[in-house]
């Protein structure tokens, strides 16, 4: 899979270069507009992750000007701007996913991922699997070592997100978005209860624990 | 904002200004008319006078010359010729006898005691003596060197006749003039008030859908009102220079702290992943914390700061107020549950208003969240939506710990925290912003609260939202 970046700020350029790297992207960077649109029409890219504010070119008119050459390369927008007005523009100008800075890598992993499952169509699971959990996505069945675990709605939902990303983090931001459709941070550590409920349902009694918390970056499922 | 639409007309200026103009000209040509009236009064009046006065003075040189029998000869003669038919002599002896009485054919009989009245009659005398409906006698009387006093009269128009033909006159006249007085006056007064009005239009357009590049349209016209409206829309520009300059600022501001928390964090992101030490990996994940809260804290501070100014766009749609708190609710009933909080819910149906949803939910949440954060395990929390008079009313009560009455002022102050709010995480922002929210919605929030026994935030919207 060989992805685009084109970011200007060197150091944001660096980590998520580097870090889409060691998940196994081939990756060209570019630090203008004008580079990132030259890449852009030479390479075939399974994604792009497009800054807005670039020098020469600016992201929203390189878009545009990709989607009238019919280049169709699902791209993430980055954006330094959160508003929803903001957020409107950069889909209308042809952008397939938006994400404000400042963000965690592991959500730019994981929408970059989900952009690529939706170009390329990969057949949906209808299995998830991790250790010895698994998760029917049709019957909504969750087994742990043969036993059947009983959860609500959005401790299935929230199950079911990190059996999407097995061995990687999740982000709270995440976790809002898919389990509550919220795009708003309560004070409140409303996701820390629920992470704690499925917990004692998915570990509680079980010798190998899979719902581990990387503090400061958010909830991965490995066995510990 | 009148309730009666004619107590509003007579408010209005325009109606005003063509209710005084049409005052003015009426009043102007009831004055014309009645000039008009007096002077052919007069007129009518002093050619009758001339008529009767030289009749008497023929008279009287008559009688001097020729005696009372030339004088008889003269009124014989004129009675017969058709010119002169109709005066009235009558001499009149020093003892009151009368010598000499010639009256014409329609002269009735009348008092003639009227005529005897005596007085000076050193100088002429006039007197007006009422005939019929149509006609008055007017006579003339003086005292003849001989100390006789010879009367000449004759049958005038009434004047009452007169006042009645001008009066219809006037009134064939002032209709029409009174009523393209009122036009008139509605046309211009409406004319000349068009830029008040046109600035009006452009302000409450401005406030109503906060777009600020309305103006008032332009005339090349070069009246002060014409002015007033050319003024006005420079003051817009510079306004909406201002507020363009103040967005871009804050856009700037937040663009540019976004960029080093975005490296910040990327970077303790890949680092952590490449450090095996627990300690730095502790320190690392400390870091993230707190870029976080820095980040969560300047997306308040600007949301605040945004609402404050007037420059928050509001995304205004009809929305159900029940299922955006049912939806608020949903976020926080496990923490509910975890702390075996209580939440009752009472909402009309249906609790409508035009609002921004996101932002409203935001305002919401960050009342609930208080709520259920200062409420000790075992708690109650109510939740409630009531409509009345075009206005809907969310109120939040909880039974916290309350907040003390020389608090309350405070709360809503940028990062202020109570004494006993300082144990609970939180920025202090929050109170703030659900009130620069409300507010930029035009609506009210205000709290109650009893310290021991909890607390009640009470929020007010209008149905129509904030353009109403």
């Amino acid at each position: 899979m060989r992805v685009l970046v084109v970011e200007d700020d060197s150091k944001i350029a660096s980590f998520v270069v580097n870090g889409l790297k060691q998940n196994g992207f081939a990756v060209d960077h570019a630090p203008d507009g004008e580079k990132g649109f030259g890449l852009a029409l030479a390479v075939t890219y399974d994604a792009a992750v497009l800054d807005i504010m670039l020098p020469k070119l600016d992201g929203l008119s390189l878009l545009r000007r990709l989607r009238q050459d019919k280049i169709l390369t699902p791209v993430l927008i980055l954006s330094a701007k959160a508003s929803v007005d903001d957020r409107v523009k950069g889909l209308q100008a042809g952008g397939d996913d938006y994400l404000t800075k400042p963000f965690a890598f592991s959500e730019l992993l994981a929408r970059v991922q989900a952009l690529i499952r939706r170009a390329t169509q990969t057949a949906e699971p209808t299995k998830l699997s991790a250790s010895d959990l698994t998760m029917d996505l049709l019957t909504h069945e969750v087994t742990r070592s043969g036993q059947t675990i009983e959860l609500q709605s959005r401790e299935f939902a929230l199950l079911e997100l990190l059996l999407r990303h097995p061995g990687r983090a999740v982000t709270k931001t995440m976790i809002l978005e898919q389990v509550w459709d919220s795009s708003f941070d309560p004070q409140t550590n409303v996701v820390d209860v629920l992470v704690h409920r499925l917990r004692a349902k998915v570990d509680k009694g079980f010798p190998v624990k899979l719902i581990q918390t990387i503090r400061g970056f958010g909830y991965v499922l490995k066995p510990a | 904002m009148s309730s009666n639409p004619l107590e509003r007309l007579a408010r209005s200026f325009t109606f005003r200004l063509s209710f005084g103009y049409t005052a003015l000209f009426t009043l102007s040509a009831v004055i014309l008319f009645g000039l008009l009236y007096l002077l052919l009064a007069s007129t009518l009046q002093s050619k009758d006078h001339e008529i009767i006065e030289a009749r008497l003075r023929e008279c009287a040189a008559v009688y001097g010359n020729g005696g009372l029998g030339a004088l008889q000869d003269l009124v014989q003669r004129s009675r017969d010729s058709d010119k002169d038919k109709s005066f009235f002599v009558r001499l009149a002896g020093q003892r009151g006898s009368v010598l000499l009485l010639a009256a014409p054919d329609d002269w009735v009989q009348f008092d003639t005691s009227a005529l005897d009245r005596g007085g000076d009659l050193s100088r002429l005398v006039w007197l007006r003596i009422p005939k019929d409906e149509e006609r008055d006698f007017t006579v003339a009387a003086m005292r003849l060197p001989d100390g006789s006093v010879l009367q000449v009269g004759r049958s005038t128009n009434n004047r009452e006749i007169l006042l009645q033909a001008f009066r219809r006159d006037f009134l064939i006249v002032m209709t029409p003039t009174l009523l393209l007085g009122v036009l008139g006056g509605a046309f211009f007064a409406h004319r000349a008030t068009k830029p008040v009005r046109e600035v009006v239009a452009t302000a409450r357009a401005i406030i109503d859908t906060g777009n600020l590049s309305a103006r008032v349209p332009a005339s090349a016209r070069q009246t002060e009102l014409e002015d007033l409206a050319r003024q006005f829309n420079r003051v817009l520009d510079k306004n909406q220079a201002l507020i363009q300059g103040m967005r871009e600022a804050l856009d700037n501001v937040a663009h540019d702290l976004r960029t080093p928390l975005t490296r910040l964090r990327g970077m303790a992101e890949i680092a952590v992943q490449a450090t095996p030490d627990p300690a730095a990996r502790e320190a690392l994940a400390d870091c993230v914390e707190e870029s976080d809260r820095v980040l969560t804290m300047l997306t308040a501070l600007m949301d605040i700061t945004e609402a404050e100014a007037g420059v928050m766009k509001l995304n205004l749609e009809r929305t159900s107020i029940g299922s955006l708190l049912a939806n608020v609710l949903e976020l926080y009933e496990l923490v509910a549950e975890e702390k075996r909080i209580t939440i009752t819910t009472d909402f009309a149906a249906p609790c409508e208003a035009v609002v921004d949803a996101t932002r409203m939910r935001q305002a919401f949440a960050n009342l609930l969240d208080n709520a259920l954060k200062y409420t000790p395990e075992g708690g109650n929390v109510r939740l409630a939506c009531a409509v009345a008079s075009g206005r809907v009313t969310v109120r939040v009560r909880d039974t916290g710990m309350g907040i003390p009455p020389d608090e309350q002022p405070r709360i809503w102050e940028r990062l202020y925290r109570g004494d006993k709010s300082r144990s609970q995480r939180g920025l202090g922002l929050g109170l703030s912003l659900v009130k620069a929210i409300v507010e930029a919605h035009h609506g009210e929030v205000s709290v109650q609260s009893q310290p021991g026994e909890g607390s009640e935030f009470v929020v007010v919207l209008s149905q129509s939202g904030p353009r109403a």
